[in-house]
């Protein structure tokens, strides 16, 4: 019973406490410094955030160093992160702004992530085109768009038609915009409901099972 | 009610199966009428057809029977060592008890001369086979054998038809009996001890109870315990003590009274009945003489006095033995299988029947085991509906004899083709190449369908950068004179035009490595800009790149490595914080204290150190937000955390990817200026003027563009013609 009760009341608690600690305009709510509370909740939960980053690290390393000890197949790419682990951690001993640190940002992160985007471009046309393969019309409608926004995109786009330059405009505000307003819409709406249940303690078996 | 036998759940009357465990009721709760043999239910006392009483019976209450049917009370039954009444039996023993007498009933109650005697030895005993070595060898020694001459018998029976079977029973020999019969076989007492001894071994009377005790001493003769009268009368010489010292005194005047003589035996039967106990002085004045009760036989006299469950389990008049002895009282105690042949029995053994006639048994089917008898129907369909047992009424029941019946046709086994060559042993088990893989011709066409359109991607890519390098002047031509600016790139650049020199401005550099391409050419113009018009600039990151991103960003701008002269002192004109712990709180924790969120620099020196942030507290002397990021979230986080509770002026230059999602805060004001991508960038270098790399990579980023449309029309195309074709 305390395994299950416990954890769910002090859940129960301070997703209250933090949910109605937002409302700083409500009186009864100051006068019980929830505020307060619910500001001392939130500094917990990056100090929690932190240890658990710290364990997910330990457990990063007790899972490669058992593929090193068993020569599981690709181990060695699990001595390359081992090491690169123990380099990084000492070249950030002294700070996180360091300029050991920063050098290994700037040569081996920074052109590393802008690699793997480039890379990007050929991803997208060859999907382009595997998409086009399966013979739906809606993919057709997708490069078609897409061709009218990457011309009205590039520096050239006005040179060769302001029409299609406004078209590719209006496809970013409106249809863009409007999908990803909706996803954001749905995405917070998900939020809601699963802070709703956890608050409520509906979704206690899946965080303590 | 019917209880059944193996759950003892009370059933309706006419139940055929138990209601909680299925058992087949109909063998089990029903007693054979031993006058007419109809069944009857167990309950029942008497038969429903001719009103016989039935033979399995509950006790009568005392006050029900006669005078001289009372039952025995412990103390009036002294060597009984029959089964308790059926009141006093658990229900399965009564159940077991009453299967036994249905089974036996007939037996029973028939005439002598028409019905064999049903005795313990009569139930042929366990196979050989079933039997422990041990047991077979005790049974060998035990068994009867009409070969072996009769031994002289000490006691004489007294039924001349007992005189050529009534041998005495050699007893095994002690190394070959278990423990517990070891223990057992003093307390009976054997003939041959009986007739050395010539009476009871006293060590016996240790063992037995008191009330046992008294009869034994007594010399009285009971009908259930008739003892031979020359072994009773030398008893009491036996159980006389040594040393009449130890006697006590009560025991001393009883030994003076009742010498164990044959003589004061006499004269015991002559005592009066006043001395004696009320129920033995009732037995004494209706029983005969001892000379009498030897006369006359046993089952006579006690009929009439036993209950009705002792009754039935007297020996008939004409066949059983008169003798009880206390080898009888240890038989009775063993199990039927390990009963020896009494000797009427090997009689009757010798006058019964074949196998198979009523004397044997019937053999009974458990009903767990009935219940599971198959009896199904087969139906037009081939079904099978199973009629009793635990499945009745279930359709498609597997039937067991055809599927048992039917023979297995066994398939044939071709012998493994050998495909090496058999030229030794040792090649026999030589390892042999993998047989080589089948290629079907799809994956065929889809290698050479991936070779190709990657050395496609190699060409139209390696002459989109060769064109970029080396400008086309016909398209610059149709380019035009400029890069038009749009609306967001001019209000952010009149914003930055706007602001008095010596102000300082906030930029976050929160983008990755990634993004750099698109946003440097952002910030470094942004940077310029400011450096020229004399702000100051303070930057820090919510990324972990970020504050290397801003400090190689804020060192490219040294006038030394531009074409322009401004002030640049780190500390003096900018300095950066570094990276900052992200999320919401961390944004609202620079709204409201600065320092609690970045107290020192990204070289660790504190910030009142500098005298750019030596009088630092709070955003209020921060004349404008610019935010470089990669991502609309972080933007938005930027825009409610302290645009909004702040109300600084806010500027944001973001990737082309972000940019849509972060149009709207410029449209609904929340934002001043905005910046996308590397286009946006070139829009600022036109503005500033200071054309740079944005602009110089407008005609690469247009040749690859044109480069990626192509492919995708020309592979869309392709595929359409392929298509055809097939």
């Amino acid at each position: 019973m305390t395994r299950r009760v416990l954890p769910t009341a002090v859940m129960m608690g301070t997703g209250f406490i933090v949910l109605l600690g937002q409302f700083t305009q409500v009186d009864v709510f100051n006068t019980l410094y929830l505020p307060q509370l619910s500001s001392l909740f939130v500094n917990w939960a990056s100090i929690l955030f932190a240890f658990a980053l710290v364990l997910g690290l330990l457990n990063l390393l007790a899972v490669h160093i058992n593929r090193i000890r068993q020569r599981i197949e690709g181990w060695t790419y699990s001595l390359v992160l081992l090491a690169t682990v123990f380099v990084v951690l000492c070249a950030g001993l002294s700070g996180v702004n360091s300029l050991s640190l920063n050098w290994i940002f700037r040569n081996v992160q920074v052109p590393l992530q802008a690699t793997l985007l480039s890379l990007l471009v050929f991803f997208i046309a060859s999907a382009a085109f595997r998409a086009y393969r399966t013979g739906s019309r809606a993919v057709l409608v997708m490069l078609v768009v897409a061709v009218i926004v990457l011309l009205g995109q590039m520096p050239l786009g006005d040179s060769l038609s302001l029409e299609l330059v406004g078209v590719s405009q209006w496809i970013r505000d409106v249809p863009a915009v409007a999908g990803a307003r909706g996803i954001l819409l749905g995405v917070a709406l998900g939020t809601i409901a699963t802070g709703l249940r956890i608050i409520l303690g509906v979704e206690r078996e899946k965080f303590f099972h | 009610m019917i209880y059944c036998p193996t759950c003892n759940t009370a059933n309706r009357e006419g139940s055929k199966f138990c209601n909680e465990c299925g058992t087949n009721l109909s063998n089990v709760s029903l007693l054979r009428c031993p006058n007419c043999g109809d069944m009857n239910p167990s309950t029942r006392t008497h038969c429903a057809n001719c009103g016989t009483r039935l033979v399995v019976q509950a006790e009568p209450e005392p006050e029900d029977l006669p005078e001289d049917e009372a039952p025995l009370t412990p103390a009036a039954a002294p060597i009984s060592t029959e089964p308790t009444p059926a009141s006093d039996e658990p229900e399965w023993l009564r159940q077991l008890r009453a299967t036994v007498t249905t089974n036996q009933a007939p037996d029973v109650a028939a005439p002598v001369e028409s019905a064999p005697i049903v005795t313990p030895s009569a139930i042929e005993p366990a196979r050989d086979d079933e039997m422990p070595a041990w047991l077979q060898e005790l049974h060998a020694a035990t068994a009867p054998s009409h070969e072996v001459p009769p031994e002289p018998s000490v006691i004489e029976p007294p039924s001349a038809t007992h005189s050529e079977t009534s041998q005495p029973l050699e007893p095994p020999n002690a190394d070959e009996l278990p423990a517990w019969l070891s223990e057992m076989q003093p307390a009976v007492a054997r003939p041959s001890e009986v007739s050395a001894a010539g009476s009871i071994e006293p060590a016996h009377e240790d063992e037995l109870p008191e009330w046992l005790r008294e009869v034994s001493e007594s010399p009285q003769p009971s009908a259930l315990s008739p003892q031979p009268t020359a072994s009773m009368e030398q008893a009491p010489d036996a159980i006389q003590p040594t040393d009449e010292a130890d006697l006590p005194d009560w025991l001393k005047e009883f030994r003076d009274s009742s010498t164990p003589t044959a003589a004061t035996l006499q004269s015991e039967r002559a005592q009066p009945t006043s001395e004696l106990p009320s129920w033995l002085a009732d037995l004494q004045s209706d029983e005969p003489s001892h000379a009498e009760s030897e006369a006359a036989p046993t089952g006579e006299l006690a009929a009439a006095e036993l209950p009705d469950w002792l009754r039935e389990l007297a020996p008939t008049p004409a066949t059983a033995s008169t003798e009880w002895s206390m080898d009888d009282v240890a038989i009775e105690e063993l199990p039927d299988w390990l009963k020896p042949p009494a000797p009427a029995a090997k009689a009757a053994e010798r006058t019964a029947p074949p196998v198979g006639a009523d004397t044997l048994a019937p053999g009974v089917i458990p009903a767990w085991l009935q219940a599971l008898r198959p009896g199904g129907i087969a139906t037009a369909s081939g079904d099978v509906i199973e009629t009793s047992g635990l499945l009745a009424g279930i359709r498609g029941a597997l039937p067991i004899e055809p599927s048992l019946a039917r023979a297995h046709a066994s398939e044939k086994l071709e012998p493994a083709p050998t495909t090496v060559p058999v030229g030794g042993f040792a090649e026999l088990f030589a390892p042999q190449p993998p047989p080589p893989p089948v290629l079907l011709n799809r994956q065929v066409r889809q290698s050479t369908f991936r070779a190709s359109w990657l050395a496609l991607f190699v060409l139209i890519v390696f002459a989109a950068a060769l064109a970029a390098f080396l400008p086309i002047p016909f398209l610059r031509d149709l380019r035009g004179a400029a890069i038009t600016v749009h609306q967001p790139a001019l209000d952010y650049y009149q914003t930055i035009e706007a602001l008095r020199p010596n102000q300082t401005i906030l930029v976050a550099f929160d983008y990755a490595g990634g993004t750099r391409a698109e946003l440097d050419p952002q910030t470094r113009a942004t940077l310029l800009h400011l450096l020229q018009n004399k702000q100051h600039i303070i930057a820090l990151s919510f990324v972990p790149e970020g504050g290397a991103i801003a400090q190689d960003v804020l060192n490219g701008l040294n006038p030394a490595n531009t074409q322009f002269a401004y002030p640049y002192s780190y500390g003096d004109t900018h300095i950066n914080l570094g990276y900052r712990s992200s999320g919401d709180a961390a944004l609202r924790s620079l709204a409201d204290s600065p320092l609690q969120l970045a107290p020192s620099d990204f070289t660790g020196k504190p910030l009142s150190s500098w005298p750019l942030t030596k009088d630092w507290k709070s955003l209020s002397s921060i004349a404008v937000l610019i935010v470089f990021s990669d991502s609309a979230e972080q933007v938005s986080r930027w825009v409610a955390q302290v645009e909004r509770p702040t109300g600084k002026l806010m500027l944001a230059g973001v990737s082309a990817l972000a940019g849509p999602e972060v149009k709207p805060f410029y449209d609904s004001k929340q934002i001043g200026g905005l910046l996308e991508g590397v286009r946006g960038a070139a829009e600022y270098e036109v503005l500033v003027p200071n054309p740079s790399t944005a602009t110089a990579t407008q005609d690469a980023i247009s040749y690859i563009v044109i480069a990626l449309v192509a492919v995708i029309v020309l592979g869309i195309l392709f595929s359409l013609l392929r298509r055809r074709a097939a």
